[in-house]
């Protein structure tokens, strides 16, 4: 037995206290990481494009364009499987956002164009502009135009990239312009046709000649409003703007003089018209070469290409698409891959074109990339439906033998103001504490 | 210095762990600070074990406040502090308090430093800081002293500490005051210090349930396309959240976050204060619950005014599938809180001044009536011996001058007394000398002839016992001389018993006057003309010549008045111890022989 002095023994209790003591001291802070105000869920993701096992890839759309594109894709990346489901476009924004908010969405969305709106402030899309995606050549191989609706400034994120698009372009009869002393050539026209006045003073002369150089004045409203943004990065209603009012009252002019030729291109008779050579131009998208080929095969090689007049940008949006990653996809850069494949391949439609024998243009692709270079002023928006179902009543009004005037026009105007005054000021004000 | 105790190191040892153990129950005060009494350890310290040691015991419990949240400048204030209040109390004694503000005085010189070493601490706080260390110190400084003073006279720690001194009453009435002054009062800084807290608490609690409940009013009157849009995060209900929360807040500077289920800030209201877009910017912070759901956030590694100063209240709740954070700077209210504080706190101060200028007065006052008394009473015996009249200026308090008469009074009545004993013991000492007097008259008759003065036949039965007893002891020899004046009978006779008296008178003053000579030689009249010397001697030789001395000294003439003189002659016999007897009867009994044959030997040489 080991014998302690005592003396030793209290000296050695009381540092052993004290060491205690020392050690003891208990506040009511934690550290902050530990508390509930740090809790979250972390994101599964794969961050690598290197594919060792087989992965599926899942892509929703409403219409299966991307299986002319998809043997390359599979050539590239062999173990990865592409499953394309179709839905109806009819529910398809439903289905869309129902799957982001039940954390069941695929690893792509295709959206109809004429969507984008329903979808351009959400969030649930990846950021394609984030250092994560970087690619420098993506941005830069494509009209800046195009882009730009896709871009927001403000926040420099890009969340939807365009897949297909058909940008407006004004087809016109080169052989009878040129016999009637008018610009004959693509860019020639299109700067004398950037001109209201010379427009419609060609209208008139050409009228009183018995040609037309428009199916209807509607046609233009309805390029404007079909194809355009009507609100822009500033939450703005640019309807109203002075350059789309000059459009509106061309239109009326149109309408009012008569200068149309009182049927849209879709009817027999406007068709038929084509074929006599009294409708010698028209604005459409530029898939409608291939049904005026249909139209008026013998017209072969007296047809060209050239941009819309008043210096007019638009872009079908009910046949275009686009492209959005989900931000719940476990394989985010396999999916941008998928999404860079196809939208390039896309491009190519612009990129490659050359020459149409139908056409008197040496070369189209300028025309093309013209039109989708310039800049559309509006992006897409949260209001976009609601203004297209004003504008769809008010056409259904006009069609119907509602008088087209600029009352009516700014009528309209005003239920599109007063339809998305409130929720337009919400959002001003959001935006302006956002940029302070 | 002194040795205050005799186990100084045993005691290093238990004033650390209580300091140690002080330090680590700190009484909380408000938003991180505390108030640390460790102070009076280190100062009871310096007066119970010395100004080392308690230099030792500062040392050793700051550093181990370093392991617990404690700063550097923290552990060299102390030593700072501990050294100048024990220095100054060594040179100057009097008490800690008064040490105190001296050492006040220097935190004021040193301000700038003090600011520069507060860093970004804002100017209110750092002020508070410094006036409740202030107050801090002067109510250590005095416990200090009182367990300083009181302690060692307490039962069980007189054999630790070996102070002996008494205390002046002033003291005693100085420390009363000041901590029945400034005790309550700083209970009442806790209190009011808790309460403002507590209101700021329930003030944030309130603003919480008024945002849960209006982010619950919010999330039930959303429609199904709104709860969609809320769930996309789409910029609409953004915007729509962002001017209910708008109005919400107000003019409130207050922020509203909303989170989604990935951390995410997807909507932040008011993005002055706090930048965070995801929860992974929550770092570096610590936390504490203060209700349900509801946190203080300091975004600091430890709690500190500074700390709370830049905290922020956080209520979290759910909304849908978000989770929606109210963040109220609490920069404001603290500054506000800590300002009434800091009001309390000097008035506390002032409390402090005041008692202490009180405790002055008093204790000036008392010890000068004290001192007044107790000089009375100093003087009382000198003046009741001069019987002079006790003087007292009147102090205007009435114990005391009440005390002072009575001292007087007492004094009168003890000066009459004792005039009364003195006259008494003169007339007692009187007494006493006349029946010492007759005492010794007594004695004297009973022992000396009165008429020679000489040892009587009582005196000489008395003593010489004793000269036997000596001489047996000491082994010295003593002899006895009988001697006889011869013809005194006719003289008698002749010329009465007056001249016989003044004869033997004479006689006697003559052998007193041979003892001078002879101091061993002591003369007795036994009776009549017998008298009797015993002499201690070293030889017989001695004796003879001293006999023949005294046959000399007897045969002289003496005159007995103008006319008369007679010539005397004695026969001396003398008989040796123990050779002649053993006994005083044996010895003068041989003595007488000798005496008696010499007489007869002389009147025949006479009649011869």
């Amino acid at each position: 037995m080991i014998i302690i002095d005592k003396k030793i023994f209290y000296l050695a209790l009381y540092i052993v206290i004290g060491l205690l003591l020392t050690a003891c001291s208990k506040s009511a802070f934690i550290p902050i990481e530990q508390t509930p105000l740090a809790n979250y869920k972390e994101k599964t993701e794969n961050n690598t494009v290197e594919i060792s096992e087989k992965k599926v890839l899942k892509v929703w759309t409403h219409d299966d364009i991307l299986q002319g594109s998809l043997t390359a894709f599979s050539e590239k990346f062999p173990n990865v499987e592409v499953e394309i489901k179709e839905m109806g476009k009819s529910t398809l924004v439903s289905q869309y956002r129902s799957s982001l908010v039940m954390n069941k969405s695929p690893d792509i969305f295709v959206i109809p164009d004429e969507f984008l709106g329903s979808f351009s402030s959400i969030n649930g899309f990846e950021n394609l502009l984030d250092e994560y995606y970087d690619d420098p050549t993506y941005l830069d191989n494509r009209p800046e135009g195009l882009m730009k609706p896709y871009i927001d400034s403000q926040s420099q994120e890009m969340n939807i990239v365009p897949l297909l698009y058909f940008p407006y372009v004004m087809y016109y009869r080169v052989d009878i312009l040129e016999e009637l002393g008018y610009p004959s050539d693509p860019q020639d026209l299109a700067v004398y046709l950037n001109n209201t006045y010379n427009w419609l003073t060609m209208a008139r002369d050409l009228k009183e000649k018995g040609y037309y150089i428009t199916d209807t004045e509607v046609t233009f409203l309805d390029t404007l409003f079909r194809a355009n943004y009507f609100m822009d990065e500033q939450n703005e209603y640019i309807g109203s703007s002075n350059e789309w009012l000059d459009i509106h009252k061309t239109a009326i002019t149109i309408y009012d003089e008569q200068l149309d030729f009182g049927k849209t291109i879709w009817e027999q008779e406007t068709q038929q018209a084509l074929r006599d050579d009294e409708l010698i131009m028209f604005i459409g998208a530029s898939y409608m070469d291939h049904h005026l080929k249909g139209w008026a095969p013998e017209q072969e090689g007296k047809w060209a290409i050239t941009t819309l007049p008043f210096e007019l940008t638009a872009i079908d949006q009910y046949n275009s698409m686009s492209m959005a990653i989900s931000s719940q996809s476990e394989d985010k850069m396999l999916a941008w891959e998928f999404v860079k494949h196809m939208t390039n391949d896309m491009l190519n439609i612009y990129t490659g074109i050359k020459q149409d024998p139908y056409f008197q243009n040496q070369n189209l692709q300028p025309v093309y990339w013209e039109s989708l270079d310039s800049n559309m002023p509006g992006k897409p928006h949260v209001f976009d439906d609601d203004i297209k179902m004003i504008w769809d009543v008010t056409l259904k009004n006009l069609n119907w033998g509602e008088p087209f005037t600029m009352e009516n026009v700014h009528r309209f105007h005003d239920d599109v103001k007063s339809r998305i005054k409130y929720e337009q000021q919400l959002l001003q004000e959001f935006d302006k504490a956002e940029r302070e | 210095m002194n040795k205050i105790t005799r186990k100084p190191m045993f005691l290093v040892i238990i004033f650390t762990l209580i300091a140690i153990l002080i330090h680590h129950i700190p009484v909380p005060l408000l938003f991180g600070t505390h108030i640390y009494f460790t102070d009076i350890i280190f100062f009871a310290a310096i007066r119970l074990i010395g100004l080392p040691y308690a230099l030792l015991v500062t040392i050793i419990t700051s550093v181990a406040a370093l392991f617990t949240g404690g700063s550097i400048v923290t552990l060299v204030t102390s030593i700072i502090k501990v050294a100048i209040i024990g220095l100054l109390w060594i040179k100057r004694k009097k008490d800690f308090v008064t040490w105190s503000f001296v050492y006040i005085l220097l935190v004021f010189l040193s301000y700038p430093i003090g600011q520069y070493l507060a860093g970004d601490l804002p100017t209110t706080l750092f002020h508070f800081e410094m006036v409740k260390e202030i107050v801090t110190l002067l109510f250590c400084a005095l416990v200090a002293d009182i367990i300083s003073d009181y302690l060692p006279v307490i039962k069980g720690f007189r054999t630790i500490f070996r102070s002996t001194s008494s205390f002046y009453f002033g003291k005693i009435i100085s420390h009363i005051i000041l901590f029945a002054t400034i005790f309550p009062l700083l209970l009442i800084v806790f209190i009011v210090a808790k309460s403002l807290e507590n209101d700021m608490y329930q003030t944030l609690q309130y603003q919480a349930n008024s945002f849960k409940n209006r982010v619950a009013e919010e999330a039930s009157s959303l429609e199904l396309s709104e709860i969609m849009e809320f769930r996309l995060e789409s910029d609409l209900q953004k915007a729509n959240l962002y001017a209910i929360f708008s109005e919400f807040i107000g003019d409130r500077n207050q922020q509203v976050i909303l989170f989604n289920n990935y951390g995410e800030a997807w909507l932040t209201i008011n993005q002055d204060q706090i930048q965070w877009s995801h929860k992974d910017d929550i770092q570096n912070g610590i936390g504490k619950t203060i209700m349900e759901n509801g946190f203080i956030y300091i975004p600091q590694s430890g709690e500190s005014l500074n700390g709370w100063h830049q905290s922020s209240f956080i209520s979290s709740t759910s909304m849908l599938s978000s989770e929606a954070f109210l963040i109220v700077p609490l920069e404001e209210s603290i500054v506000k809180i800590i300002k009434q504080l800091y009001h309390y706190l000097i008035f506390l101060l002032a409390v402090i001044l005041v008692a202490l200028l009180f405790t002055i007065i008093i204790n000036r006052i008392l010890t000068k009536s004290i001192f007044h008394i107790t000089s009375l009473a100093t003087n009382l015996p000198i003046r009741m011996k001069n019987n002079e009249a006790l003087n007292f200026k009147a102090t205007r308090i009435r114990e005391f001058d009440e005390l002072a008469n009575n001292i007087k009074q007492v004094a009168t009545e003890l000066r009459h007394m004792f005039s009364v004993i003195e006259r008494k013991n003169k007339q007692l000492t009187e007494k006493t000398d006349q029946l010492m007097e007759s005492e010794n008259k007594l004695f004297r008759l009973a022992h000396y002839d009165s008429l020679t003065l000489l040892g009587n036949r009582n005196k000489f039965y008395e003593e010489l016992p004793h000269i036997i007893r000596r001489t047996d002891l000491q082994e010295q020899e003593f002899c006895l001389f009988f001697i006889d004046l011869d013809r005194f009978k006719e003289v008698n006779d002749t010329y009465g018993h007056q001249t016989g008296d003044v004869l033997l008178k004479r006689f006697g003053r003559r052998l007193l006057e041979f003892k001078a000579s002879y101091p061993e030689f002591t003369p007795y009249r036994l009776a009549g003309d017998e008298f009797v010397g015993v002499l201690r001697f070293v030889s017989r030789e001695e004796v003879t010549i001293i006999r023949k001395e005294l046959e000399h000294i007897c045969e002289q003439p003496i005159q007995l008045n103008n006319k008369l003189v007679i010539h005397l002659t004695a026969s001396i016999g003398v008989s040796f111890y123990p050779d002649d007897g053993a006994t005083i009867d044996d010895l003068l009994h041989e003595a007488d022989q000798k005496m008696y044959e010499r007489k007869v030997l002389r009147d025949e040489s006479n009649d011869g």
